[in-house]
């Protein structure tokens, strides 16, 4: 499994986006993308998801071309900016909509997510009355519930409490193991370098460095 | 395909059950303002009111103004009403389910044609349902006002209520353009109005599809398309240039139309 970016770049009302991106993920590891705010992270996430177009340039995932061949990566899992759920229903529900799309994935996996990111499926509350914190842990549950090859989070520990920072590091661990892409973005800088295999610096919708 | 249809559908509804209580209490007024009209305007002709009577009082449109009379012109309040909620109905569920839910949705149906394609059958299917709750009331309205349950209109009724001359129309005329016609019109505009949402902003999209509906009101040409659910404006009551047939074919191709154009521009379109 691999991921490549050729050449990206992504121009919004003339405004320069992303620029020069030349990027290949492999699977088996966790990727850190850091920058400032405003510097292009949850973009070239999008673009990796489909979600936007880029102007110029390839994302080829596995060998399929994004807006080519695929509308959007045929095994993927987010968590980009907020999480962002039906709120009249519990998370178990929001979670049995969304795996019902693709019909490929049952409760019980369903449930083994949830009490895998310390959720009860059985929790009869709404997700309005979810705390801030659970609705975190009920997104990243929502982005590696169906076994997505490509994981793509958007500051993962937002909101979090120390036990599910621990919790979101065994997760990832489990998926690097698996030998899936796992994407993230992060402020923290000491959780950045913890997570993260391989870093991304991002300035003003370039590559500025990669460390690993 | 099926996934993201039932998904549409179910939540598609949730979303919108208010404004379909809404108009369900606009339906219930225009059919209590219907039933007093026949009633008083009528006399005694009121008995002789079959269904089709009713449901011309309901759909059946403005009067036709002929060239240069425009000061006899007065608003179809609550004709344009039906038009309006229904747009308003329709109009905001497609553009909300971008954001949020709606994004893993959308990366979970594969192909974006099947986000579109799940919400073009939701539209349609709100649209048929509005209209069918629309006719099932007026058929309560003319049950509990005793008018029989007939096809065929009585030319005096029709005439002097809903502005229109039936000597020249076809024998199942009438039925056609008032129960088929409005809906196969409203199917056209909602798909106009949801691509043009997804193009421009829903805003605007509400705002072309409710010209035409109120242009129509006042002229009477083929391109306003509305027109062709509008029995007072029909070539076989005012001569004019609107004939039945013409209708089920241009409905076709702006839903057609609007389909192509919406599903490559949305193949193409940034999801922010």
């Amino acid at each position: 499994m691999y991921v490549e970016l050729k050449d990206i770049k992504k121009t919004i009302h003339k405004s320069v986006i992303l620029e020069d991106i030349n990027l290949r993920f492999e699977g088996g590891k966790v990727y850190g993308f850091k920058g400032k705010n405003g510097c292009g992270k949850t973009m070239l996430m999008r673009v990796i998801c489909g979600l936007i177009r880029p102007d110029e340039g390839i994302v080829d995932i596995n060998g399929d071309i994004l807006w080519k061949d695929i509308s959007f990566p045929k095994s993927v899992g987010t968590l980009i900016e907020n999480p962002a759920f039906l709120s009249g229903y519990t998370g178990l529900k929001n979670l049995e909509i969304l795996a019902g799309i693709k019909g490929e994935t049952d409760i019980e996996t369903i449930k083994e997510a949830l009490e895998k990111v310390g959720l009860n499926p059985d929790d009869k509350r709404k997700y309005r009355k979810y705390s801030l914190g659970m609705k975190q842990r009920l997104g990243i549950a929502c982005a590696f519930m169906e076994h997505p090859d490509l994981v793509i989070l958007d500051e993962p520990i937002n909101a979090l409490d120390e036990q599910g920072v621990v919790l979101v590091r065994r997760i990832l661990d489990e998926l690097k193991n698996e030998g899936k892409i796992i994407i993230i973005a992060c402020h923290d800088a000491d959780e950045m370098n913890l997570l993260a295999d391989e870093i991304i610096y991002l300035e003003s919708g370039r590559i500025k460095k990669v460390k690993d | 395909m099926i996934g993201i249809c039932k998904y549409d559908l179910k939540e598609g509804f949730k979303a919108i059950r208010v404004k379909l209580v809404f108009f369900v209490v606009l339906i219930t007024w225009i059919n209590y303002v219907t039933g007093n009209t026949l009633n008083m305007q009528m006399g005694d002709i009121s008995r002789r009111a079959t269904l089709i009577d009713y449901i011309a009082c309901v759909i059946g449109g403005p009067r036709y103004i002929p060239k240069g009379q425009m000061n006899s012109y007065v608003i179809p309040i609550l004709w344009l009403a039906i038009y309006v909620v229904i747009a308003y109905t329709v109009g905001s569920y497609p553009t909300q389910d971008l954001r949020g839910y709606g994004q893993h949705i959308l990366m979970r149906s594969e192909k974006r044609i099947h986000w579109w394609i799940g919400k073009c059958v939701w539209n349609s299917v709100v649209v048929i349902f509005m209209f069918c709750v629309l006719y099932g009331m007026t058929a309560i309205n003319a049950m509990l006002h005793h008018a029989r349950m007939s096809l065929t209109p009585t030319k005096e009724i029709v005439g002097l209520v809903a502005y229109t001359n039936l000597e020249n129309a076809g024998k199942n005329e009438v039925a056609f353009v008032l129960l088929v016609m409005p809906v196969m019109v409203t199917l056209a505009l909602s798909m106009l109005q949801m691509a043009i949402e997804l193009i421009i902003v829903p805003i605007a999209g509400f705002f072309v599809s409710q010209s035409i509906v109120f242009l129509s009101t006042m002229y009477t040409i083929p391109v306003l398309f509305v027109n062709y659910a509008i029995l007072p404006h029909n070539g076989f009551s005012s001569g004019s240039s609107i004939h039945t047939l013409h209708g089920p074919i241009v409905c076709i191709l702006v839903y057609a139309i609007t389909f192509i154009i919406g599903a490559v521009d949305f193949e193409r379109c940034d999801i922010r």
